[in-house]
Order: C-alpha cells, then sequence, then structure tokens
C-alpha cells in the first residue's frame, strides 16, 4: 500500500517511510520482470504480443505531422521536379563546381575546401581576392557555362558555413557547418581515390529536403566507378545533414566491410532561396526563424 | 472557407477549408495517425510494405480546377472576373506571354498570346539586366482586359473583338493594379519608374496621335538628409477609397517603407513611414477597417495602421516570401500564400492567431478568396434541412372551427 508521502510532515519519518516504499516498488517490479520472463520462455507469443503492442515513442516516430512529406505515388510532385531547376542535371548535365572562400582565408577553411576538392569529382578551387563581389563572381561562372557555385565562410579562421549556389538561375541553399574533421585527424581512415562515388541521400523527406537533397545530388556526376568503392553519404535526421564517406569492401557474400575515408561534417540548412544568392533583396523559398520552432517533434527536412 | 491559387506550374486548385475544425483538432487526429502508422511500422512483418502515409489535414481538400505542371505556363498574375452571363473566371496571364480565360470549373473561355514573350531579352537599365518579360498586373472585366509588363507595355483589349488601346510605359515597372470599382484605372510604379494613375478608356488606339494624359503622376521625395536623391523602387500598389478622379493610394517600396499619396493633396507622398527591416514586396489594404498588410521577402507579413503608420505585429509561422494576401469578406480573416508552398488563414484581430492551413504542394504566386461560397455552421445545416423537410410534405386541410355554440342536450 503506498502512502503518499508528501502527506507525512515529520521529514525524517518522510525520508524513512519513502526509503521503504522505493525498495518494496523495486522488487516488486523485479518480481514481476522474473514471472514475466518465465511465461514468455515457456510462451514466446507472450512476448510477441507484448512487443507489438509496448512500441516506444522515440523522437523519430512521435514527428509532428508535416503535409509537406512527400508521398513516392504522389504524380504532381513528380511532375513538378522533374521541370525543376535541376531538370538539366537529371537529364544528362555534366556537373562543373567551382568552390572558392570568403576573401582570407586561413588554414583550416583552405584544409577543409580541399578535402571538399577531394570528394566532388570534377572540381575547381580558385583562390577567392578582394576584387570582385560575390555576385559579380556568380555572374563570371554563369558566363563559364558552370552548374555549381560552393562558398565556404570563414569566421574567427574556421570554416563556418557553407552556401550552395545552383547556376544558372536555380535555388542558393546557406547551410551551417559544425563538427569539421578532417581525413587525417579520423582514426584508422582509408586513402581516397579520384574514381567518382556512389551518393546515399538519406531520410529528406518533405518536398523541401527533396529540393536540398536533389541540390547535393547536382554537384556529383550521374554515372559512379562502381569500381573505386567509394561512397558518399548524405544522412538527414531531424534538420541536420551529416556527411560521411567511406570505402566498403564485400567479405565473402556475407557482410560489408566500412573504412572512413572522411572528411567528416554536419551542415544545418540556415535559408533556402529562390534564384541567385541576393540575401537583401532576394525571395526565400525557406529562412530559419524561432517562431517555426513550435514544438520539439517538429522538422523541416 | 474556399480559396483558389494559381501557382508557378500553371494550375489553377481550389482549396476548401472547413472552418469547423479547427488546426489544432485536425493536428491532434494527425498524430493520433502518426502514431498508429509508427506502430504498424514496427509490427511490419517481413516483405510487407508499410501503408502510404496519409499526408493530408482533417478538414481541407484540395482539388485542380485546371491545368497540369508546366513551368512555362506558370501564373504570374490572377484574377477574377466574370464571362459572358454571370459565370464566374478566372483571368490568368502566364509566364509565357498566354492571357487566358478559364472558368470556375476548367473550362478554357479565352485565350491571347502575345508574340513578344517569345524574343530573348537583355536590357541594361539602371545598373541592373532585365533578363525577361514578365506580367506586372492584369485585370478583367466583363468586356475588357488590361495587362502590363514589366517593360512597360500596358494593353487594354477587348475580349469580343481584338482591338486593343496599347501604351507605353517606361522600363522596368514592378507592379500594376486596378482601381476596385472603375477597372479601367490602373496605377503602375516600378524601378526609377515613379508612381502614375492612367485611365486606360482615355488611351488612343494603336498608332493614333495625342500622348494620354495620367489621372495622377507622384512625384519622388524631398532629398534625404544628406542631400542625395532619394531612389525610387515601387513594389506594391493599393487604391485606398472609392474616388477615381482623385485616387489615393498605398504603396509599398523595396527600401522598407510604406507611402500613402492623395491625388487631391499634393504629389508627394502625404505619408512616408519605415517600417519594416526587410524590402516589402506586397501589400493588401483591408477594405473594412484603415489598415494595411505587407508581406517581404522573408515571410514576415505584418499588419499595420493607415492612419497612423504604427505597426501592430506579425503573422507568425510563415517560413517562406508570401506573395499574395487575399482577405475575407468580413475583413475578420487574412489568407496568405507563397514560396513556402501553404496557404495559411489567420484571423485579423488583435491576436493574429493562425487558424488553418492548406499545403498546395506548388510554390503559389496568387491566392483569391471565394467571397461567394458560403460556410454553414452545423446549426444553420440542421436548420436547412429541417426547412427542407417541411417543404416536401403535403399541406394538412385546415379545419375550420365552428363559431357556433353547440346546442346542449338537455
Amino acid at each position: 500500500m503506498l502512502v503518499p508521502t508528501s502527506e507525512i510532515k515529520n521529514k525524517a519519518k518522510r525520508g524513512e517511510v519513502y526509503a521503504k516504499q522505493r525498495t518494496e516498488k523495486g522488487k516488486a517490479k523485479r518480481q514481476r520482470r522474473q514471472e514475466q520472463k518465465k511465461e514468455e520462455l515457456a510462451n514466446p507469443e507472450l512476448r510477441e504480443a507484448r512487443l507489438r503492442e509496448n512500441v516506444p515513442a522515440t523522437q523519430e516516430n512521435t514527428r509532428e505531422f508535416d503535409e509537406a512529406i512527400v508521398n513516392e505515388t504522389d504524380e504532381e510532385v513528380a511532375e513538378d521536379e522533374g521541370e525543376d531547376e535541376f531538370a538539366a542535371y537529371f537529364n544528362g548535365q555534366t556537373p562543373k563546381v567551382l568552390i572558392t572562400t570568403t576573401p582570407n582565408a586561413g588554414k583550416r577553411t583552405t584544409g577543409f575546401v580541399k578535402e571538399l576538392v577531394s570528394v566532388i569529382p570534377d572540381i575547381e578551387y580558385i583562390k577567392r581576392g578582394k576584387k570582385f563581389e560575390l555576385q559579380q563572381i556568380i555572374q563570371f561562372c554563369k558566363n563559364r557555362d558552370y552548374t555549381d557555385l560552393v562558398v565556404v565562410t570563414e569566421d574567427h579562421k574556421e570554416p563556418t558555413h557553407v552556401t550552395l549556389i545552383h547556376l544558372p538561375e536555380g535555388p542558393t541553399a546557406h547551410f551551417r557547418l559544425t563538427r569539421v574533421k578532417g581525413g587525417k585527424e579520423i582514426s584508422g581512415h582509408a586513402r581516397a581515390t579520384s574514381h567518382y562515388p556512389e551518393l546515399i541521400l538519406n531520410q529528406f523527406s518533405t518536398r523541401l529536403g527533396h529540393t536540398v537533397g536533389r541540390m547535393f545530388a547536382a554537384l556529383f556526376p550521374q554515372v559512379p566507378e562502381f569500381q573505386g568503392r567509394q561512397v558518399a553519404t548524405f544522412h538527414n535526421q531531424r534538420d541536420f545533414i551529416f556527411f560521411r564517406r567511406h570505402r566498403y569492401v564485400f567479405k565473402s557474400g556475407k557482410r560489408v566491410d566500412l573504412q572512413e575515408i572522411g572528411p567528416r561534417f554536419t551542415l544545418r540548412l540556415r535559408w533556402l532561396q529562390k534564384g541567385l544568392y541576393d540575401p537583401l533583396n532576394g525571395e526565400y523559398e525557406w529562412a530559419y526563424k524561432a517562431d517555426l520552432e513550435t514544438s520539439r517533434r517538429r522538422v523541416f527536412l | 472557407m474556399r480559396f483558389y491559387t494559381g501557382d508557378e506550374s500553371g494550375l489553377i486548385k481550389c482549396i476548401d477549408i472547413d472552418a469547423n475544425v479547427s488546426l489544432l483538432e485536425a493536428q491532434a487526429q494527425a498524430a493520433k495517425r502518426t502514431k498508429a502508422a509508427a506502430k504498424a511500422k514496427a509490427n511490419l512483418k517481413a516483405g510487407e510494405q508499410a501503408a502510404a502515409a496519409d499526408t493530408s489535414l482533417a478538414g481541407v481538400e484540395i482539388r485542380t480546377v485546371d491545368g497540369r505542371v508546366n513551368r512555362s505556363n506558370g501564373i504570374q498574375q490572377m484574377c477574377t472576373t466574370k464571362w459572358a452571363t454571370n459565370d464566374r473566371a478566372f483571368a490568368v496571364a502566364r509566364k509565357n506571354g498566354n492571357i487566358d480565360v478559364v472558368g470556375f470549373e476548367g473550362e478554357q473561355l479565352f485565350t491571347y498570346t502575345d508574340e513578344k514573350f517569345a524574343e530573348r531579352v537583355s536590357i541594361k537599365h539602371n545598373g541592373r539586366t532585365i533578363n525577361e518579360r514578365s506580367y506586372v498586373g492584369l485585370s478583367a472585366s466583363d468586356s475588357h482586359f488590361l495587362s502590363c509588363t514589366n517593360m512597360g507595355e500596358v494593353r487594354y483589349q477587348s475580349f469580343a473583338t481584338s482591338e486593343a488601346k496599347l501604351m507605353k510605359l517606361p522600363l522596368d515597372a514592378c507592379r500594376m493594379r486596378t482601381h476596385n470599382e472603375r477597372s479601367s484605372v490602373f496605377a503602375v510604379g516600378g524601378r526609377e519608374h515613379e508612381l502614375s494613375v492612367w485611365d486606360a478608356e482615355t488611351l488612343q488606339e494603336s498608332g493614333a496621335g495625342a500622348k494620354p494624359t495620367p489621372i495622377f503622376r507622384a512625384k519622388n521625395v524631398a532629398n534625404d538628409f544628406l542631400n542625395l536623391r532619394v531612389p525610387v523602387w515601387i513594389t506594391d500598389i493599393q487604391f485606398t477609397s472609392e474616388d477615381a478622379t482623385n485616387p489615393t493610394l498605398a504603396v509599398s517600396t523595396g527600401h522598407k517603407q510604406i507611402r500613402l499619396y492623395d491625388a487631391r493633396a499634393q504629389q508627394r507622398p502625404v505619408n512616408d513611414w519605415e517600417v519594416s527591416k526587410h524590402p516589402i514586396y506586397h501589400l493588401q489594404a483591408s477594405h473594412v477597417r484603415p489598415e494595411l498588410y505587407f508581406a517581404d521577402n522573408m515571410g514576415n507579413v505584418q499588419q499595420m495602421d493607415m492612419r497612423t503608420g504604427h505597426v501592430f505585429g506579425a503573422f507568425k509561422g510563415i517560413a517562406g516570401a508570401v506573395k499574395s494576401i487575399s482577405l475575407s469578406e468580413d475583413g475578420a480573416k487574412i489568407a496568405v500564400a507563397g514560396l513556402d508552398r501553404y496557404v495559411r488563414v489567420f484571423e485579423t484581430g488583435s491576436m493574429r492567431r493562425p487558424l488553418h492551413r492548406a499545403y498546395v504542394k506548388q510554390r503559389v504566386s496568387h491566392v483569391v478568396w471565394d467571397w461567394e461560397h458560403k460556410d454553414f455552421s452545423t446549426q444553420e445545416i440542421e436548420e436547412q434541412e429541417a426547412e427542407d423537410i417541411w417543404e416536401t410534405m403535403d399541406k394538412a386541410a385546415l379545419k375550420k372551427k365552428s363559431n357556433k355554440r353547440k346546442a346542449v342536450a338537455i
């Protein structure tokens, strides 16, 4: 019989009663679980029934309902994506990517940029000067038929943001970059080769997520070189996009061994703008604002 | 509540939101569904596919009235009009230059094609390059339609005959709006293109002589405190009075200002307020209160008093730039739609509470609130049903009550 201890005014007595009740509760719970184990050992169906009913609530499966999650069978969304800004890439255009930084980038940022250069095939790194504004650089890239421009922002001597601008008139995505770890800092890391990697885009579920996923896909050549056994993964979970690069090997048909090549970093979408980079006057398709965070279970990608 | 949206893919959609189902209720129901789906997914037998998720909120129904996904047919401007005998229709201006009239059930009623839109365009103007032609305004009455492109080409054409009155305004117009009562009176403004109000009826036939005169031509504000010219960038215009000969207008600028003009007072703005942190791209005047609703490029929609310039507050929860604002008939509710692919309904009272939302799958360029669609509350529906039952019953014969006293049997 559990006495509510909040009604005992004497602190010493209250503590005594509480401690006693706690041990009794623990004993009862252990006994119940032991009996349950015995029953389920005898009758495995009981265990199955229990597991079926007690599905634990995780952050992933209690995600707030979002109508924007794309249904695979939705024709309208499929047609819309067939005509969007990435249609040229998905119809065979080879990507031509340029990467640069904000002016006066330091060692850590250029180190990160050089790692990205090894990840994305056929990419060009050009050191940023102080003569031209980013909007002018975008025009130069358009004139030279580049398909994407990546700008790594540096702040306090380390890379903090990545701006991905799809050309000629495509969307601009701005990400916060955190937890950057170069390949050399990963113990037991593998060595990269110049083969085109395979690409994995995980859990980009909403329409916005699809757009961002397609932006990443448009950086890589459509047909990977399977001989290279390299795979680059963009894994989205609760609006954090984790990037990993691995080398894989199949062991006697039973399992796959992975060795991480690196780099390793995390991206978080800050805003997505329709059209080219124009943070002041351009129109935003999605911009993070504090009043969008109405609950812990709400994600947008 | 019923809305019609025009979007970038050229579709016109009809959205029915049941006003009796609140957003919280619909979300609670959806949460239950998600929980059940999560349970079902965890208990899948090997090889079974998860059932397709039901991605719709309760109380929201969306159907496509017209069109198939096609970016070149993207709707840039949209308005409602009456076609022939009291049939309501939409007039839409498309990206490829077509102006179509589409009935409310999707019938194609009229098409006009502008060949100029097929030409390549690259004009350097005021430090920018204009790369494409687009429609910045469209309005239609029973007999004529009035359109304006960003190159300043105004076309006042009748539906029946193809006689058109054309006018060339300066380049870089950003918006053309017509007066609510007189649909031939229109105002145009843009980047370095100062506000001017014209009457399309006074335009001459293409090629004729005298130049038309505007009803009102605005003048730029005085130089700023450094004696520098203030740049002009008009993004949206609203007529705020019934008078079409001496109009009063509200104008939003890309330099974060809201200005009020009064043709009877002066050419310069009567009021000039800097109200926003971002360029304001859309403006809507309330037809019941002296209020303005303005939207910027980041999804902030704010409500302000037109008499004092005081901003009451913002409608929260919008993620992307709003392209269109529409009010309900009683002005108590507001619908906003834009690049985040949702139509959201808020109340316009001091709380600015979100009432409902509908996911439209496309980036919406225009939303229209259907004022002629009446929502019936459940009480009204029951009363109507009771009425119908009484109507169908036969009238019982009236027994005439005898006034004569019956003889009392003695």
